[in-house]
C-alpha cells in the first residue's frame, strides 16, 4: 500500500518540477555548510569592523556610565593634531620602508639557495623557516635578552670586534631601537617570504633554463629573463603581504620596548591598542583605526595599479 | 637489462666555485638563523639569575 501511494505522488510531480525541487534542496544544504563560516566571519570581521566605523564618530570608553555620544569629527580633528599621530605613523612608514625591500629581497636569495639539487636543501629549509613558527612574543623576548648591555649581541660584537667595539644598550637608545626591532622583524619573518618565493620558482618550466642555457645565457641572464618575469604574480603577492604586515607592527614594539624610548618606536597599530584598552578611549582608538584601515588600502590599491599586468591595458 | 640500469652510476654534480659559494652561504645563513634559537634552549637550561649575561656569585 505505502509503495502504491509513493509512486502516485512520485507521479504527481511532473518532470519540470523535479530538478527546481532538487535544486532548492541542494542550495539549502549549500546554505547548511556555508552556515558556521558566515556565522564567524559576521561575529568575528563584519560586526567589529561596523562598529569601529561607528564608534570613530563617537566618545565611546571602554568603562564608562555615561552612554556614548555622537561627536562627528571631532576624534578625527584631535587626531590629526596629535604630534603622537605623526610620530607614530613616520615611524610605522620608516619601518616599512626598509622592511619591505631587505625582507623581500632576502626571502628571495634564500629560496634560490634552497631551491633545486643542492645537498641537504631540506635541512636549510628547515632551519630557515623554524623563527616562523616560533612565537612572536617568545621571539621579542628572547632579543630582548640578546640586546640588554651585557647581553649576547654586545658581547658578539666585542669578541669580533677584539673590544674595540663595545655595543649599546640597543633598546633604550631612541637612535638604535627602531633598527633593533627591525633587524629581529626581518630576522623572524623572512622564511615565510621564503616558502612563497619557493613555490613560485618551482612553477617556472626546467625547460626554459635549459633553452636559455643552449643559448649560452649566464646564471645573471638566466635569472634576469627567466626567473624574474616568471615570478611576476609571486612578486606581487609577497609586495603586498609584507607592506600590510609591515604596516600592522605591533607585538615586537608591545613585547619589547612599550613604544619607548621616547616614542621612537611607537607605531599607529600599537597607538590605537595603548589608546583604546589602556587609557580606555574607544572612539578615539577606533578613528586611528579607521585612518590606518584607509591608509593600508590606499598603499595596497597603488601597489596593486603599479604592478599590474601592463600588456593587458 | 634490469640489473644494468641500476648499477649504472650517477652522473657526478660540477662542483665549481658557485657551488661551494652558495654553500657556504647557506651554511653561514643557518648560523644567522639557528643562533638565537640555540641561544634559547641553552638559556632555558640555566639558571634564571644567569639570563641575560647576569652572572650572580
Amino acid at each position: 500500500m505505502s509503495s502504491t501511494t509513493t509512486t502516485i505522488a512520485g507521479a504527481a510531480a511532473t518532470p519540470r518540477e523535479r530538478p527546481q525541487r532538487k535544486a532548492k534542496t541542494k542550495s539549502w544544504q549549500g546554505l547548511a555548510f556555508t552556515s558556521p563560516a558566515i556565522v564567524l566571519l559576521a561575529l568575528f570581521f563584519f560586526v567589529p569592523v561596523f562598529l569601529c566605523f561607528a564608534l570613530a564618530f563617537t566618545n565611546a570608553r571602554l568603562i564608562s556610565p555615561e552612554p556614548a555620544k555622537f561627536t562627528g569629527l571631532d576624534n578625527f580633528q584631535r587626531l590629526f593634531a596629535d604630534p603622537l599621530f605623526w610620530k607614530s605613523l613616520r615611524n610605522t612608514l620608516y619601518f616599512a620602508v626598509i622592511v619591505v625591500p631587505l625582507q623581500s629581497a632576502l626571502a628571495l636569495v634564500l629560496a634560490l639557495l634552497v631551491n633545486g639539487q643542492g645537498r641537504g636543501k631540506n635541512f636549510f629549509r628547515t632551519v630557515y623557516f623554524v623563527p616562523v613558527v616560533t612565537s612572536i612574543v617568545v621571539v621579542s623576548i628572547l632579543w630582548r635578552f640578546m640586546y640588554a648591555p651585557d647581553g649576547l649581541v654586545n658581547n658578539l660584537l666585542q669578541a669580533v670586534s677584539f673590544n674595540v667595539i663595545q655595543g649599546t644598550d640597543w633598546l633604550s637608545n631612541p637612535s638604535t631601537a627602531m633598527p633593533a626591532i627591525i633587524f629581529m622583524s626581518i630576522w623572524q619573518a623572512v622564511g615565510f617570504h621564503m616558502v612563497i618565493w619557493l613555490s613560485g620558482l618551482q612553477t617556472i618550466p626546467g625547460e626554459q633554463y635549459e633553452a636559455a642555457g643552449l643559448d649560452g645565457a649566464s646564471a645573471w641572464q638566466k635569472f634576469r629573463y627567466v626567473t624574474w618575469p616568471g615570478l611576476k604574480d609571486t612578486r606581487t603577492f609577497i609586495l603586498v603581504t609584507i607592506t600590510i604586515a609591515a604596516f600592522s607592527l605591533f607585538a615586537q614594539v608591545n613585547v619589547m620596548t612599550n613604544g619607548g624610548p621616547l616614542d621612537a618606536t611607537s607605531t599607529v597599530v600599537f597607538q590605537a591598542v595603548r589608546t583604546g584598552f589602556t587609557q580606555q578611549q574607544t572612539g578615539y582608538a577606533s578613528a586611528i583605526s579607521l585612518v590606518f584601515f584607509a591608509l593600508v588600502l590606499t598603499v595596497s590599491l597603488v601597489q596593486r595599479y603599479l604592478t599590474r599586468d601592463k600588456d593587458l591595458r | 637489462m634490469t640489473a644494468s640500469h641500476s648499477l649504472a652510476p650517477r652522473p657526478r654534480r660540477k662542483v665549481t666555485a658557485g657551488t661551494i659559494g652558495a654553500q657556504i652561504g647557506r651554511i653561514v645563513l643557518v648560523l644567522f638563523f639557528a643562533f638565537p634559537i640555540v641561544f634559547m634552549f641553552v638559556s632555558s637550561l640555566k639558571p634564571d639569575e644567569q639570563i641575560g649575561g647576569r652572572v650572580v656569585p
